[in-house]
């Protein structure tokens, strides 16, 4: 079912909760595709009476087999530390002590508020169930407000969020995550989309080019990621390997 | 008789062994005044380290729920306590505190730090240790700078006590919110909004690291299932019976099936980091004494001890060095005494003997008086509850009030080193006595 389509339906009707599980797998699916990979990224982390700390990382992903892998490239003092998720478990490599450790999906990125599972693909689907809050506008778009909460044994940082989708592209456009207590932690708006032709689905990947996520408990705590030079051509074989990271830094 | 002449000499020469004297009493003063601090520092210690932070032994752990997520809990808390009930009988006090790492978080800032959930209930004596700290201590320009608002008891489930170098650096005072950031046993993040109920004044290191909300609040923000804790907390009436107990204990919990780390000195929040590492599953239990959770601050007094012993010793160097001078001009002046006394028959044994009973006379008195008095006044000063205005100082000395523990044994000690070092620093003028001829008194006569 179309994007367009579902989005119509709940216009028209009371969704279901079906319908509102097809919303979700439709916006992961448009997050998501078989084939490889690779793009720029930068990240900026902002904090009050700190100095503004940026980062450049190469993100690599393999959304069939679920493999990720993040390589820090610059500042100088943190080039060739990366993560890598393979096999259902993230590792992170720090090549000042030559040392793997195994992170969980929830781990702060650099120390920033965004979290490692804010560069895998989506599955929202999978991991929430959603609720219809209503119809609403973001500025001059609508939007259509979902609220979350995780499944049972579902391994997220955050038991519930508010989504907000845009009717027109049923891209997010606005998450708000939550603590097990209800209070708002994190707000993340996504301002930018740009799309992608990719030869292996066969239709257009959606990808997130800015993203901004605000820390509602610490007040003028800011990440902004801005994805460039997105590539979707094959990568190669060995590129999910923890040989291939450690290469990266001798 | 010897020691009449001793004392005699030493009166009639009193010109130059006062200032001796003198000198020796204040080697002994500050030897009994320095041993009282450091007593008083580790009375200090015990008392803040078991009141606040740990009890005589701890029953903590780990439950890895994932490779990557291992909450610092004890499970079957139950189960646990009949366990170490039937261990030590003679416990005076089992109980169980939440416990786990937070960031708190002001509009002005954050700090991570440890939070400790109590029960007043169980513990209606606890906040004793504390004192209310005055507003100086924590607001920049305060409008009553000796004010000390709060209320240790007004701690409810909503409420927090924080350390004012906490609320100095969160810019809170008593009746602001707070919030607690924490990540729950499931690692999913969560928040609790807490009101700052009293803020106490700082204890030193520990007081850095730690705050205080209920265990009902602890429970909830860790969202703890209801058989499970932070840590065990077992005290006994003698606080020897630390290491005796935490052995029966141990044996009692490994006989009734419970998993335990291999033991490492360490605290447990040391031992959190490298949980997630280890490969293991489940629950894991973790025994350590108050003495290993309070290992962060024993280089306090083993710092001060080594300075303090330098600079005794650079003191009693400087002092003995006097002392054998001195009584190589006594001897060099009581030529002619001497020689006579070996003309009319002194052996040179007893004239060795003489000078060695006058120098350690001299000793015994001057470092017994200095002794003395340096407990006296440790008496008093530690009587008087003379309080510490400075952070730094009370930081350092782990109370807000000065507290010096002098003993008779620190007394005895000092008085039997410092004399006897006098009776060793006189062996050499001595031994230049007895070689005094008697030829030499009827050539001084001349």
């Amino acid at each position: 079912m179309s994007i367009t389509l579902a989005f119509a339906l709940a216009l028209v009707s009371q969704p279901t909760d079906a319908d509102l599980v097809q919303m979700l797998r439709v916006v992961d699916e448009r997050s998501t595709a078989p084939g490889d990979y690779r793009s720029l990224a930068y990240l900026e982390q902002k904090a009050p009476g700190k100095e503004d700390v940026a980062r450049e990382v190469l993100i690599y992903r393999r959304d069939s087999d679920e493999k990720l892998m993040l390589l820090f490239t610059r500042p100088k003092a943190e080039a060739g530390k990366g993560y890598l998720r393979s096999d259902g478990n993230w590792l992170m490599y720090d090549p000042t002590i030559g040392k793997w450790e195994r992170r969980s999906v929830r781990e702060r990125v650099g120390g920033s508020d965004s979290r490692l599972s804010d560069f895998g693909k989506l599955e929202l689907a999978k991991e929430y169930t959603p609720k219809h809050v209503g119809d609403e506008r973001l500025g001059q778009v609508a939007v259509t407000h979902l609220a979350l909460t995780a499944k049972d044994g579902a391994d997220v940082a955050f038991p519930s969020c508010d989504i907000y989708v845009d009717k027109l592209t049923g891209n997010i456009l606005k998450r708000q995550d939550k603590a097990a207590s209800g209070k708002l932690i994190r707000t993340t708006y996504y301002p930018k989309w740009s799309k992608l032709y990719s030869e292996t689905k066969k239709a257009d990947l959606y990808i997130a080019v800015e993203i901004r996520i605000f820390d509602e408990v610490e007040k003028g705590i800011s990440t902004m990621t801005v994805i460039k030079e997105t590539d979707l051509r094959p990568l190669s074989a060995n590129i999910f390997t923890k040989a291939w990271l450690e290469s990266k830094t001798r | 008789m010897i020691l009449s002449v001793a004392i005699r000499s030493l009166l009639v020469a009193r010109r130059r062994t006062l200032p001796l004297a003198v000198a020796l009493f204040f080697v002994a003063f500050l030897t009994v005044i320095v041993a009282a601090l450091t007593a008083g520092i580790k009375d200090n210690m015990v008392r803040s380290t078991t009141a606040m932070w740990s009890g005589h032994v701890n029953v903590g752990g780990a439950f890895k729920v994932t490779p990557t997520n291992a909450p610092a809990v004890i499970t079957r808390v139950a189960e646990l306590r009949a366990a170490v009930k039937e261990a030590v009988p003679d416990a005076v006090r089992i109980v169980d505190r939440g416990r786990g790492r937070a960031k708190i978080v002001s509009e002005h800032g954050s700090i991570q730090l440890l939070v400790n959930g109590i029960d007043l209930a169980q513990e209606p004596s606890f906040f004793q240790g504390l004192a209310l700290a005055h507003a100086r201590e924590y607001l920049e320009s305060p409008a009553e700078p000796e004010r000390t608002p709060g209320d240790f008891q007004a701690l409810t489930k909503a409420g927090i006590v924080i350390f004012a170098n906490q609320a100095k650096r969160l810019r809170v005072e008593v009746g602001d919110v707070v919030t607690l950031r924490v990540e729950t046993m499931r690692g999913q993040t969560n928040t609790m909004d807490f009101t700052v109920v009293a803020i106490a004044q700082s204890l030193g290191p520990l007081s850095w690291l730690n705050t205080f909300v209920t265990k009902g609040a602890t429970a909830e923000l860790f969202q703890l299932k209801r058989d499970v804790s932070g840590v065990l907390q077992v005290n006994f009436d003698d606080i020897g019976k630390t290491d005796a107990g935490r052995e029966r204990v141990r044996a009692a919990l490994v006989a009734k099936g419970f998993v335990l780390f291999p033991h490492v000195a360490e605290p447990f929040f040391v031992k959190a980091q490298t949980v997630t590492t280890e490969d293991w599953q489940g629950q894991r239990y973790q025994l350590t004494t108050w003495e290993e959770e309070a290992s962060s601050l024993v280089w306090i007094l083993k710092t001060i001890a080594t300075l303090s012993s330098l600079l005794l010793a650079t003191l009693a160097i400087v002092v003995i060095i006097g002392i054998t001078n001195t009584m190589y001009i006594s001897v060099r002046d009581r030529t002619r005494e001497i020689g006579t006394l070996r003309a009319i028959g002194m052996s040179r044994s007893r004239v060795l003997r003489m000078v060695l009973v006058e120098a350690l006379a001299l000793g015994f008195a001057a470092t017994a008086m200095g002794g003395v008095v340096g407990v006296i006044v440790a008496t008093v000063v530690t009587a008087a509850s003379v309080s510490i205005d400075s952070d730094a100082v009370r930081m350092i000395l782990l109370s807000d009030t000065v507290h010096l523990r002098a003993s008779a044994g620190s007394l005895l000690a000092t008085v039997v080193a410092l004399t006897g070092l006098v009776g060793v620093a006189a062996i050499p003028p001595a031994l230049r006595a007895t070689r005094i001829a008697p030829v030499t008194a009827m050539q001084s006569a001349d």
